[in-house]
Order: C-alpha cells, then sequence, then structure tokens
C-alpha cells in the first residue's frame, strides 16, 4: 500500500464486495443462534453503525430497512398480545380483557387475556431477532451494491445470481417510483370510492415492471447470458443442475436449523446439492464463456474483518455470549 | 450493411401488423433515422434488428434479416451482441453496474473478450465518447447527457459495428443533445459504425443524418435520401417546410443549406419583425393570475431556485425555459402548491387570484392551478377512461360528465371503453389536464407536455393550449421544444442554474445563434423573425 492511498478515509470501498455481503450473512446467521437481548441489541447497533460511518448516503438506502426492521418488530409484540395462547405464568405484566371466540370448528380460540411477563420477553427477543436479520441485509446492500456481486459468481451460478440480484433491486426500485407517483397524486386526489391502493399500486407496478424489463432488454443486448458453443442438452442439464443445486444446498439448510445435522435427510440433501454445484461447474468451467475485468481478491483487512465477525459468531454459538 | 428482407412484425394477431413487408438495406458507416408516429413501430423496427423482438417482447415475426451478409434472422439478442450495439430509451435504467468503468467492462465481460486488452479499451472507449474523467464516478451521479455518452460507449466498446438508438435525445436539452448528435456522426465517419436512431424532433437530427426511413401508420416503410417524401406536410421539419414555400430546388434539408440559400435569394422575401407581429398572437391583458416573488427552493446542500419573480398573465402561454436541471420542475411544483419533495423548503410570495396554494387542501387547490406532471400517466391508474372521467368526476365533486366535457372540448370523442394506456401520449395529457380543469383553475402548468409526442400529437395539444387561453386561462409551459414554443408561447422565461436569466417575447429570447434558437432565426440571422409565418414571398401579398 502506498502512502497516498493511505490517507483515504475509510469507506465502503476499503474491503472487497464480497466481505460486506459475508459480513451481513454472518451477522444474520450469528442473530438467528442469538437468545439474549444484550447480543442481539449491541448487533443491531453495529449493522446501523458500520453503514453510517462507511457510506456517506447510507441514510436512502438504510432508510427503508430500518422502516421495515421497526414494522416487523412491532408486528411481533402486537401478535404475541392478541394471540396470547398458552398464557404462560405469572408474573403477568398486564391481564387484559379475555375473548373466547368460536370460528365452527378446532374448538374454541381465546385472544387476549393476560400478557405475562416471560412471553413478552420472548417476544421482545425474538422482535428483535428478525429486525436484526432485516438490518444486517440493509447494512450489505448499503455498502455493496447487490449487482456488483455478480462480478464474483461462479459462471454455473451467474443467470441465478442475475435474477436474484434483480429481485433485490426491485426494493429500492420500487422506493423511488412510489416517491414519484405520490407526488403525482397530491394533484388529483381520489374519490371515496376508489381505494389507496388502487391509485398508488398500480402505476408503481407498471413502472416497476417496465423498468426492469428495460434492463433485461439492456442486458440481453450486450451478450447477457450468452451461451456460446454449448448444445441445446447441456444448455439444459446446467440450467437444471446449478436450480437443483441451489434448492438442495437451501432445503439442507433449513432442515439443518430445526431438524439438525445429524438428521440422515438433511445429510443426504446437502450431499446431493453439492454434488450437483460441482456437476455445474465442471460443466461450464470448460467454456469460457465471460471473462471479468479488474477482479479484485481478497486482502488482509478483509480476512482480519471476517475473522472477527466470524469469531463473535462461534461466541454466540458456544454460548460464551449468549447466556 | 444490414439487410432487411420482407420483414414483417405484429404483436397480438398475425394479421394486426405493425411492420409489413418491409425491405430495407442500409449501408455500412451510415447515420439513418428512423421517423413517423408515435406508436407506428419505429422502436419495434430497432428491436427487430437486434433481436430483441420477437424473442423477448414476444410477437410474429416473418422475413429474414442479415448483417454483413450473414444472416442473423434466427438468433437471439445476446447472440447478435457482438455486431450490433442497443442503447435504450433510458439510458439509466440500461445500466448493470455502479461505476462508468465497470459499465463500459460489463459488454466485453459479457462476450468473453480477452481481459489484458480492458483496461485499454476502457481508456479508449471513454476518450472517444468523452468521460475520461469520469471513469470512477457513479453512474446514478453524472449528468443525463454524461450517461447518455456512456450508454453509447458501453453499446460500442465490444467493437460493434452497428448501433442502434432508441430517441437519444429526446430528454436532453438543446446543447447536450446536440454534443450527442455530433458524437453519433463522428462514430459513423471515423469509425464507419452504422448508426441507426428513432427521433421525434426531426429537425435536429436532420444535418446529421445520411438517410432517413419513415415508417407508415399501415406498417408500411419508405427509404429515402435528400428528397424525402415525408407523406404529411406536419411531419417536416421547419428547414422543409421553409425550402418548400420559397420554392427552393433542391430543398435544403441543413441549416447551413438553407442559409446560403437565404444569402442569395434574400431580396425576394419580406419579413415581418416588428412587435406587432408577436402582440397579434399575444392579447396582452392586465388580468394578472399569478404572481411571484423572490420564490427560492432549497434542497438539502444544494439550491434549486433562487429569488424569483415573475407574474403570468390571464390569456397568456408563458414558456420556461432552461437546461436540464436548471430549476424548471421545482418551479412549477413549488407554484402548484405541493412542492418538490418532502426535503424542499420553498420561500418567497406566490399569488395564485390572491391565494397562496400551498394553504389549500387538494381539492380546493383544483380551484386555482391544474398541473400535468412529467409522466402524465403516473396519474391513471383504472382500466377505461370512461371510469377515469367518472372517477375524476366523483373527487371534485362535480356535475357528473364535467371531465368528459372539458376532454372532448380539447381533443375530441374518444370511446369511453378503451384503456387509458392505449390513449396516444397528447390524449393522456388532456386526460390529465382535463381532470384537473374540472373547478375551472384559472392557471395551468405543464411540465414538459412535448417530450415523446409525435407532431400529430404536438399539434393537438397546441390547439388544446390555444383553446384554453382564449378561454383567459394563464398557461405556465416548462418545456425544451423551441419549435414548439415559437409557434405557441407569447413570452419566454429562461432559467439558469435556479436564476432568472431573461425574459421577454418569444422574438427577443429566440435568436440567432443562441442554444434557443429556432431553425428560422439560424436561417436568417434576423433578429426577432423566429417562425416561417414571419417570411413572406414579395409581391404575393
Amino acid at each position: 500500500m502506498t502512502k497516498a492511498s493511505r490517507r483515504v478515509p475509510l469507506n465502503s470501498d476499503s474491503l472487497h464486495p464480497v466481505t460486506w455481503w459475508a459480513l451481513g450473512l454472518i451477522f444474520s446467521a450469528t442473530a438467528v443462534l442469538a437468545e439474549q437481548i444484550y447480543t442481539l441489541l449491541p448487533l443491531a447497533a453495529a449493522t446501523v453503525l458500520i453503514s453510517m460511518t462507511l457510506e456517506r448516503r447510507w441514510f436512502t438506502t438504510m432508510r427503508f430497512y430500518l422502516i421495515l426492521a421497526a414494522l416487523v418488530f412491532l408486528t411481533r409484540l402486537i401478535f404475541r398480545i392478541i394471540f396470547n395462547f398458552g398464557a404462560g405464568s405469572e408474573p403477568f405484566l398486564a391481564v387484559l380483557p379475555k375473548l373466547e371466540i368460536d370460528l365452527g370448528f378446532g374448538g374454541q380460540i381465546s385472544i387476549l387475556g393476560p400478557v405475562s411477563r416471560l412471553a413478552f420477553d420472548f417476544a421482545i427477543v425474538d422482535g428483535l431477532r428478525l429486525a436484526t436479520i432485516i438490518l444486517s441485509i440493509g447494512m450489505a446492500t448499503t455498502l455493496c451494491h447487490p449487482r456488483r456481486l455478480l462480478k464474483f459468481t461462479p459462471g454455473a451460478l451467474y443467470e441465478i445470481a442475475a435474477a436474484v440480484s434483480m429481485a433485490i433491486n426491485l426494493a429500492p426500485q420500487l422506493v423511488t417510483s412510489t416517491k414519484r407517483v405520490r407526488q403525482a397524486r397530491e394533484l388529483r386526489g381520489r374519490s371515496g370510492s376508489t381505494n389507496a391502493l388502487t391509485s398508488i399500486v398500480i402505476p408503481v407496478l407498471e413502472d416497476t415492471i417496465e423498468s426492469s424489463m428495460n434492463l433485461a432488454a439492456s442486458m440481453s443486448s450486450r451478450g447477457f447470458g450468452r451461451t456460446g458453443a454449448m448444445s441445446g442438452f447441456e444448455r439444459y442439464l446446467v440450467r437444471f443442475s446449478s436450480l437443483a443445486a441451489v434448492s438442495m444446498i437451501l432445503i439442507g439448510t433449513y432442515l439443518s436449523l430445526t431438524t439438525g445435522i445429524e438428521n440422515l435427510l438433511t445429510a443426504s440433501s446437502l450431499a446431493v446439492g453439492l454434488g450437483f454445484a460441482w456437476l455445474s461447474l465442471k460443466l461450464t468451467s470448460s467454456k469460457k464463456l465471460r471473462t471479468s475485468h479488474a477482479t479484485r481478491r481478497l486482502q488482509a483487512a478483509d480476512v482480519v474483518t471476517l475473522a472477527l465477525a466470524g469469531l463473535s459468531f462461534t461466541g454466540v454459538a458456544l454460548g460464551w455470549w449468549n447466556t | 450493411m444490414i439487410t432487411l428482407d420482407n420483414v414483417s412484425f405484429s404483436y397480438s394477431t398475425p394479421d394486426l401488423e405493425i411492420l409489413k413487408r418491409v425491405n430495407l438495406e442500409i449501408n455500412k458507416g451510415q447515420l439513418v433515422l428512423i421517423a413517423g408516429p408515435t406508436g407506428c413501430g419505429k422502436s419495434t423496427l430497432l428491436r427487430v434488428m437486434n433481436r430483441l423482438a420477437p424473442k423477448f417482447t414476444g410477437g410474429y415475426f416473418r422475413g429474414k434479416i442479415s448483417v454483413s451478409g450473414r444472416d442473423i434472422t434466427h438468433l437471439q439478442a445476446n447472440e447478435v451482441a457482438e455486431i450490433i450495439g442497443y442503447v435504450g430509451q433510458d439510458p439509466a435504467e440500461g445500466f448493470v453496474t455502479e461505476t462508468v468503468r465497470e459499465e463500459l467492462a460489463f459488454g466485453m465481460e459479457q462476450l468473453g473478450q480477452n481481459v489484458d486488452f480492458m483496461g485499454a479499451r476502457i481508456e479508449e472507449i471513454a476518450k472517444l465518447v468523452g468521460v475520461e474523467q469520469l471513469l470512477d464516478s457513479k453512474l446514478e451521479e453524472i449528468s443525463g447527457g454524461e450517461q447518455q455518452r456512456v450508454a453509447v460507449g458501453a453499446a460500442i466498446v465490444g467493437g460493434q459495428k452497428v448501433l442502434l438508438l432508441d430517441e437519444p435525445t429526446s430528454a436532453l436539452d438543446t446543447d447536450i443533445a446536440k454534443t450527442t448528435l455530433e458524437l453519433l456522426h463522428k462514430l459513423s465517419r471515423e469509425l464507419e459504425i452504422t448508426v441507426v436512431l428513432t427521433e421525434h424532433r426531426i429537425e435536429r437530427v436532420l444535418e446529421f443524418v445520411d438517410s432517413i426511413v419513415v415508417v407508415h401508420r399501415d406498417g408500411s416503410v419508405a427509404q429515402g435520401s435528400a428528397e424525402i417524401d415525408f407523406n404529411d406536410p406536419r411531419m417536416e421539419p421547419p428547414v422543409v417546410s421553409l425550402s418548400r414555400k420559397l420554392n427552393w430546388a433542391p430543398t435544403a434539408l441543413t441549416i447551413k443549406a438553407a442559409r446560403k440559400l437565404w444569402e442569395t435569394t434574400a431580396e425576394k422575401f419580406v419579413v415581418i419583425t416588428d412587435d406587432n407581429h408577436f402582440a397579434r398572437y399575444s392579447r396582452l391583458s392586465d388580468a394578472t393570475i399569478a404572481e411571484v416573488e423572490g420564490l427560492s427552493v432549497h434542497f438539502e446542500g444544494h439550491t434549486a431556485v433562487s429569488d424569483l419573480n415573475f407574474k403570468l398573465q390571464s390569456g397568456q402561454i408563458t414558456a420556461l425555459m432552461g437546461r436540464n436541471g436548471s430549476g424548471k420542475s421545482s418551479t412549477l411544483w413549488a407554484l402548484q402548491g405541493s412542492g418538490p419533495g418532502q426535503n424542499a423548503s420553498i420561500s418567497g410570495q406566490i399569488a395564485v387570484n390572491g391565494r397562496h396554494p400551498a394553504e389549500l387542501s387538494s381539492q380546493d387547490r383544483m380551484g386555482l392551478v391544474a398541473m400535468v406532471p412529467q409522466k402524465a400517466s403516473d396519474l391513471l391508474f383504472l382500466n377505461s377512461l370512461g371510469k377515469e372521467l367518472a372517477e375524476s368526476d366523483s373527487f371534485s365533486e362535480v356535475e357528473s360528465g364535467t371531465t368528459g366535457r372539458i376532454f372532448a372540448n380539447l381533443v375530441g370523442r374518444v370511446d369511453p371503453g378503451i384503456h387509458p394506456r392505449d390513449l396516444s401520449n397528447g390524449q393522456q395529457i388532456a386526460l390529465v389536464l382535463a381532470s384537473q380543469l374540472t373547478k375551472n383553475a384559472p392557471l395551468i402548468l405543464l411540465d414538459e407536455p412535448t417530450r415523446g409526442l409525435d407532431y400529430i400529437a404536438k399539434q393537438e395539444l397546441a390547439k388544446a393550449l390555444q383553446k384554453l387561453k382564449s378561454e383567459g386561462k394563464a398557461i405556465l409551459v416548462a418545456s425544451h421544444d423551441v419549435e414548439f414554443l415559437a409557434t405557441t408561447c407569447d413570452q419566454v422565461l429562461v432559467l439558469e442554474k435556479g436564476q432568472l436569466i431573461a425574459a421577454g417575447n418569444p422574438g427577443e429570447i429566440f435568436l440567432p445563434e443562441t442554444e434557443y434558437a429556432t431553425q428560422v432565426a439560424d436561417i436568417t440571422k434576423i433578429p426577432g423573425v423566429i417562425s416561417i409565418n414571419q417570411i413572406e414571398v414579395k409581391g404575393e401579398n
């Protein structure tokens, strides 16, 4: 590193794009395992703090995720108060009138009623956990636009990765066109007989779909998604095996979090997924379809950052920072 | 270079052909303009050429297309990407990456080109299109003209020999549009890239093109060079109309050619330059509708508009001009009352018939100000014209049928069962305008109403504005479209960086050899002469 470049203040470009997303995923994984407010709160605060210090225009992106996180957190709390099935043990925080509703099937359902301290605490942790996961993804998006990840995706997964990154991109796009349409609506208002949803949603959706189509047209006309010398059969095989790989790995991950890694189904779906991933990599690596300009390599700073994040994850996973 | 052989294309059913048996031959290194009314299939013709249609858009295709003798009929857009570059209507929407450098690299990466040469190639292309200073800038932070140039660079960086552009200058102001066209001209001359572009404002492009392809409403296509028959005099750019009026032969197609002819024959013509000419169509009234004093609009960190003072009078059309980002939209939204966004702070006095629109509810505001925003379709959300009209009546609590009557008065009767998206752009503007005028607002604001309008729609709009003007409305039009304004407006305000730098009648502003010159002004070089009807042949009258 030269002296001149050392003077550049830390910003989102200081680390490799993959590092930011890995950091975001490690934070979310840590949040999934965390069971204490004092684990979750610093994590949530860290996501916001990191975005604030490293990205000048952090608020434009992060605002959306902050609102979403707050909404999810509140919804979780309100649900706990309303659907308060096994009332739980004392002490109660509040005793609300209990409503018994008979829906005509499945017996009686009771809503409201006493809210126990324990159940409420549990709801707070649960809500905070969801909020932290949302904020971690928000941090990753703020510091590194999902489009930039495309460059580092292995060939076999490229098309799927592109679809996913476009999907993530839809959220900020929805925000901008909603803003514009809402300003336009200031002009015309709407009568009582028209609901607010149609008057906003239809122009916004039309706008978003149109611009996504334009982006896709532009990508395609610059050569995106070329299959080059592949035969039709090979093309289908690659698409099938990469889709299968992603689905099986996702199922495997889900199972390992729910039924546990030692379950036979978990292990076998992970194994099948990895097998398909190997197949698609093998199929595409022989064809030189795409090249990559100025690819960045992971540097010492990236490794240190990831190691630190990994340490906190291990801390939580082993229970040192989670009891 | 590009050969279309009996090409037909239709979107829905095979018999509703938008392109019918098209035969075209476009030569290498030519700059070709595709002209024609909105919805006639100009963009479709471009998309057929680079194979986005039909594989991407859907539809039925028949015929044969080849580029440099290679049959590309059965290929997809991404398979012809190395020979054909394409730039869509909004270049910013087509950007895939974050910075200029990455965007220029993207195409080469997709085509699998050698990494070792990419850095040098990016520098070379950046220099060619004039963005070498911006290589590490973010795409969303550069100006519209710069974005357009990056998109052009990204489309030819892989060594493409054909470049297709869909309305490349429609969103740009006069100066930047000219730079863009000069760049395209350079590409066709120096690099022998075949450039094909669509454009509504033919007058801007004419002096750069080698040939013109006109797509007619029935799907047929005519190709020609100098003596092109536009088939409809309304489509002619002013330079061509002037040639016809003054019986010049051959018809002048460029300003340069027309200027030469004018210089040698000027003594045969009479020009009307007195102020009466403008007074004739600007019956100056004393009734001030809107008065703006010391208007400023600030956003976080920058000033969009500072200390504006002007008056808008009854029965007058005022043009608000200025480059992109000079504060035109902010001025309109401030005047309308709902303001140009949540984080804008507005100061100064605004009075429309003595009241400040910002202090009224959106329903009461309609009694004072009507406004059509840049994208009129943002205000349309129901599935038929009839429902939109009824919704407007019920929102503004007026007698049912009121909006429909205003709408019909502006553009004539239209089938109420039609979907609002299927209305022409001009009709959409009229619909939004009608729904805004239910309470007889004395002030009308229009933001870039001629953007994307063809010559027919522009005439419809001009007629509607004249009608409203004769009813005594005060009308403020923000626009870049000098030729449209020269025939419609009575007063011009020019903004630069948020400040009012000039005001006057069109003859005083649209001066020869300025960026606001009309074609007639540039040809005659007589200050105050801006439109064809100011020039008469001697002895005829």
